[in-house]
């Protein structure tokens, strides 16, 4: 009644001959001993004689064939099936025929590779797609197969022959030339194989294939593969380089190994038997360059190293053995022809980001400086900076406008003008007072402003502990005033202790908020290490253009303030600088604008105003017409506290156009990285510097994002999907429906909403490729 | 002046970098005279460098640009071109890109090698240039490139004159140890601006870890 669906198996193997010569993989001969000895050293009994032997014969009509011959095995064992369709479901390891005559059961622990290509790969091995198997079991029972293509079918004996039987057939389909086994284990005969397998054998290089692939087994003193060929026999080996480095025989400093090492994925350990990596004196052959991760005594897949100093990469090799449980588990990461890994799985990522640290480890014991190699966090930058040019590009060139408004002036400021703590840091006792604390309100508008201001303290949670100060002041347009000295006493009736509280200045203008100022304390407890002592922010700049950073000859960029704040309870004496640079000639500046030298009083913060930077054409005609960079910093003015003269704090970089339109006006404020792991949002959008100004937030660790990371082309359309996503998210929170398809009214029911979001997406993601 | 930075097909300019813009007649006329220098000498390094033994007559693939180097070569090449882009009567200072833009113009793969960045391998190779040879030559071109690709060195002019006015001294380290010191020197001014420190101060900081790194080999021997 019913009948197997037909497959096309030419163009299965001509699938499998492609797969062979793209991607990682390195061309069919490499293939070929790859398979054939994985399925060989699968079937392995008996290490001490287990061998592997490529034989190339010819007989008197001048067909070739190419033997491949394995002893110390089990041969082609279990039941010999009158009728496939018997063949049980749950095919027992031990039933190697079955196994090898039909395809995609799975090979247990060992044994032939779970989607049959190991075995597809002889077919494709012979120009006429046909192979002869032959086997000796263990029972000593002759057995003889043959496969072969014929138009779209492949077609095998539909049982195997046996004794006799099997001796006469291989008599008529090797012409007598090649006899049946004496010794247990299996052979494949490829039949008239393709030229490039003959030509490999001939040069020698398919065993240095051998070599490479399989120096792990190789380096086992009886375990034996030999290549035949016109009399001529010669034996794999392990290569020096990599004998050397398994024995540990590299200069100490030029070698890094280690052992069992532990790596939790998900929460499980999986162990790593052993890193080994070198830089030899001599240039390493192509094929033995990289950190390849093993498996079952293969070398398998690179581990993709980023950030490689160039003159280490030829000299550089080095291998990663796991455990079997390891082993087992990272199978699922690993391409069908056994050559790359995917980061798609976390068995892989995991390794790959523990290879990555081991490797920056090993290149500063070699003395390379990895601290200036690029993080994570700034390839993300990268990424997103490429992301958003080409999504304002795209929402343009859609007619989707709408974002990316000019930011907005604030209005009203409080910048910490001092505060004296009792003790050198912002850590204080139940009992002691903090004096001094002034606050400055700047009202930067052009009207007079009656501002309430308070002065409080609450805690880390936002509970009010104590008001300090809370008085309306009137301040004129452009006006400042100074409110303090105030002080607070560490009351025990009052404050936690241990705990963090904030003292907080803020300005309120008919109920709502217009800023504010925090100062963090920590009472009875150690103040944490501040990362970024000193923030440097861009307050205002003034392009010729008001939608555009386009600057020509001799126009002004005026009003460039900034901001510098001390984080810390520490007085810092720095200096501020600003330089034009081009970004493709960072050596030599174009113009050295300003030194400032101040002192940052414990968290109070400094503007620093630059009223115009004329762009004289005598200056900038050096770069003539492209990205030019505003680059500013903070740095420590002499040597103090941790810092050594010249220490960088802080550093703020502003980019224009000279003499052309910017590529694209962009549509977040500014773009960051977060570390959110799994269970936070792929990326998100958090308001910036005013109400319409927002900045995108890729989330760095998320498997999704470290799937993708390490691909260029994969991770800079990745960061526009999300961006696209998150810009749309935008336009329905602020109610500007300009950017999408159809019009959005008022009333709309959210599932009508959500199909014109989708469809917008959608045709943005169509746009970008 | 100005130079020429790209040709078309028929040898014609396709790109003047001029510092005035646009350059004058004079300009111009530096530039063509630049160009037909690096265009007949050029050639005529690399036959010298060849004829010397230094390079081979083979040209490697544009695509996969060899690696490494003989410390002779690059020295050799780095003196003979630096006659070339620091010739003041042909190009200024600021157009010291530009020439060696220009330079690549008419160089075969035989002396090239990938620039990365504002890593430049005909940079590095006059920057070695400039130092006595009895120095340079101690140390493989693998060190010296080492020790420029330390950024906060490669961007610190000063460098270059302390190197040559500390050579007596700095001949006494080994590969090794003049590795270690560019490693100690990034260690050092990582993140620093060094504009903040005169001559003295930096020179001093510099000779205080040669100090240190002759006083460590001489304790470990």
């Amino acid at each position: 009644m019913y009948t197997e669906p037909q497959t096309e198996w030419s163009s299965h193997i001509r699938q499998v001959a492609q797969a062979y010569r793209s991607g990682k993989a390195k061309g069919l001969a490499h293939g070929l001993q790859k398979d054939a000895i994985q399925n060989a050293w699968g079937a392995c009994k008996n290490k001490k004689e287990w061998g592997c032997i490529f034989n190339v014969i010819q007989d008197s009509e001048g067909t070739v064939y190419l033997t491949i011959t394995d002893k110390g095995t089990y041969g082609l064992t279990g039941k010999v099936y009158d009728n496939p369709d018997n063949i049980p479901d749950d095919l027992p390891p031990g039933e190697r025929l079955a196994r090898f005559e039909n395809m995609n059961f799975s090979g247990g622990n060992y044994g032939p590779g779970l989607y049959g290509r190991g075995k597809l790969i002889f077919q494709v091995a012979s120009k006429q797609g046909s192979i002869i198997y032959d086997s000796l079991t263990e029972n000593r029972e002759y057995r003889l197969g043959r496969r072969f293509q014929k138009g779209r079918h492949l077609r095998q004996f539909r049982k195997v022959l046996i004794g006799k039987d099997a001796e006469k057939m291989l008599g008529i389909l090797a012409n007598g030339v090649i006899q049946p086994l004496a010794e247990i284990g299996t052979r494949i005969t490829i039949i008239d194989p393709r030229d490039e397998v003959i030509d490999s054998i001939k040069s020698g290089e398919f065993l240095e294939y051998i070599n490479e692939a399989w120096w792990e087994i190789l380096h086992h003193p009886k375990v034996k593969i030999s290549v035949s060929c016109s009399g001529k026999t010669t034996t794999a080996s392990c290569p020096s380089f990599i004998e050397k480095l398994i024995e540990e025989n590299f200069p100490e400093k030029k070698m890094y190994c280690k052992e069992a090492d532990v790596i939790s994925i998900k929460g499980t350990p999986y162990r790593i038997k052993r890193i080994c990596m070198a830089k030899a004196d001599s240039p390493v052959p192509e094929l033995l360059r990289g950190l390849y991760v093993q498996r079952k005594g293969m070398k398998v897949g690179l581990t993709d190293l980023r950030d490689f100093p160039p003159d280490l990469e030829e000299f550089f090799l080095g291998f990663i053995q796991l455990d079997k449980d390891y082993e087992q588990f990272i199978e699922e990461a690993e391409d069908l022809e056994h050559y790359s890994f995917s980061a798609n799985f976390a068995s892989y990522r995991e390794l790959k980001k523990y290879a990555q640290s081991q490797f920056d480890e090993f290149k500063k014991k070699l003395g390379y400086d990895v601290a200036t190699d690029k993080s994570a966090d700034e390839r993300a930058q990268d990424t997103l900076e490429v992301a958003e040019e080409k999504l304002t590009q795209v929402m343009k060139d859609l007619g989707l406008s709408g974002l990316g408004k000019s930011k907005k002036k604030k209005e009203v400021t409080i910048t910490v003008e001092s505060i004296s703590f009792p003790h050198e840091s912002n850590s204080v006792e139940i009992g002691d007072e903090i004096k001094n604390i002034v606050f400055i309100i700047r009202n930067k508008s052009n009207r007079g402003r009656e501002l309430k201001v308070v002065v409080e303290t609450r805690n880390a949670g936002g509970v009010l502990l104590e008001e300090v100060f809370s008085k309306r002041l009137s301040i004129s347009a452009g006006q400042e005033k100074k409110v303090g000295p105030n002080s607070i006493k560490i009351d025990p009736k009052k404050y936690p202790n241990p705990g963090q509280i904030f003292c907080i200045c803020r300005a309120e203008e008919d109920g709502a908020i217009k800023a504010q100022a925090y100062i963090p304390i920590f009472i009875g407890m150690v103040a944490p290490q501040i990362l970024e002592p000193v923030t440097l922010k861009l307050l205002d700049i003034q392009f010729p253009r008001d939608d555009s950073t386009r600057v020509n000859y001799n126009e002004e960029i005026k009003n460039i303030r900034y901001l510098a704040t001390n984080q810390t309870a520490d007085n810092i004496a720095v200096r501020f600088s600003i330089r034009i640079v081009d970004p493709k000639n960072e050596n030599s500046p174009i113009e050295e604008l300003a030194d400032h030298d101040f002192t940052l009083k414990s968290f109070s913060e400094k503007e620093i105003e630059i009223p115009k930077i004329l762009i004289k054409e005598e200056t900038y005609l050096v770069i003539g017409e492209g990205e030019v960079q505003i680059r500013s910093r903070v740095v420590s003015l002499k040597e103090q506290l941790d810092y050594k003269k010249g220490k960088k704090l802080a550093k703020h970089t502003i980019r224009f156009w000279l003499n052309q339109d910017e590529p694209g006006f962009g549509i977040f404020e500014d773009k960051q990285t977060f570390h959110g792991g799994p269970d936070a949002p792929r990326a998100k959008v958090q308001q910036g510097s005013s109400a319409d100004r927002w900045i995108f937030l890729l989330n760095v660790t998320h498997p999704h994002y470290e799937a993708v990371r390490d691909e260029t082309d994969d991770s800079n359309a990745y960061a526009f999907e999300l961006m696209a996503r998150e810009a749309l998210y935008i336009a329905l929170y602020s109610e500007t429906y300009e950017p999408f398809t159809e019009p959005i009214r008022q009333g709309d029911q959210p599932y009508e909403v959500s199909k014109i979001y989708n469809a917008t997406l959608d045709k943005i993601l169509a746009a970008y490729y | 002046m100005a130079i020429i930075t790209a040709k078309d097909p028929k040898g014609n300019p396709a790109k003047i970098k001029s510092i005035i813009f646009p350059p004058t007649k004079e300009e111009e006329e530096v530039a063509f005279k630049f160009d037909a220098v690096i265009k007949k000498r050029i050639p005529s390094i690399e036959k010298e460098l060849i004829d010397e033994g230094l390079l081979d007559s083979e040209i490697p693939n544009q695509r996969r640009l060899p690696r490494g180097g003989n410390i002779k070569l690059w020295f050799t090449l780095g003196k003979r071109l630096r006659e070339i882009v620091k010739d003041s009567k042909l190009v200024k200072p600021k157009e010291y890109r530009w020439a060696l833009e220009a330079v690549k113009m008419y160089a075969t793969p035989r002396i090239l090698r990938k620039d990365r960045g504002s890593r430049l391998h005909l940079d590095y190779c006059i920057r070695v240039s400039e130092l006595q040879w009895d120095f340079v030559k101690k140390l493989n071109w693998d060190d010296w490139v080492f020790f420029l690709d330390s950024k906060s060195l490669r961007q610190e002019p000063r460098t270059d004159k302390w190197l040559q006015s500390r050579i007596e001294k700095l001949g006494k380290l080994d590969r090794s140890k003049f590795r270690e010191l560019a490693k100690r020197l990034n260690g050092e001014f990582k993140d620093i601006d060094t504009s903040l420190y005169s001559d003295r101060e930096l020179f001093s900081i510099y000779d205080s870890i040669v100090e240190s790194i002759i006083s460590d080999s001489s304790k470990s021997n």
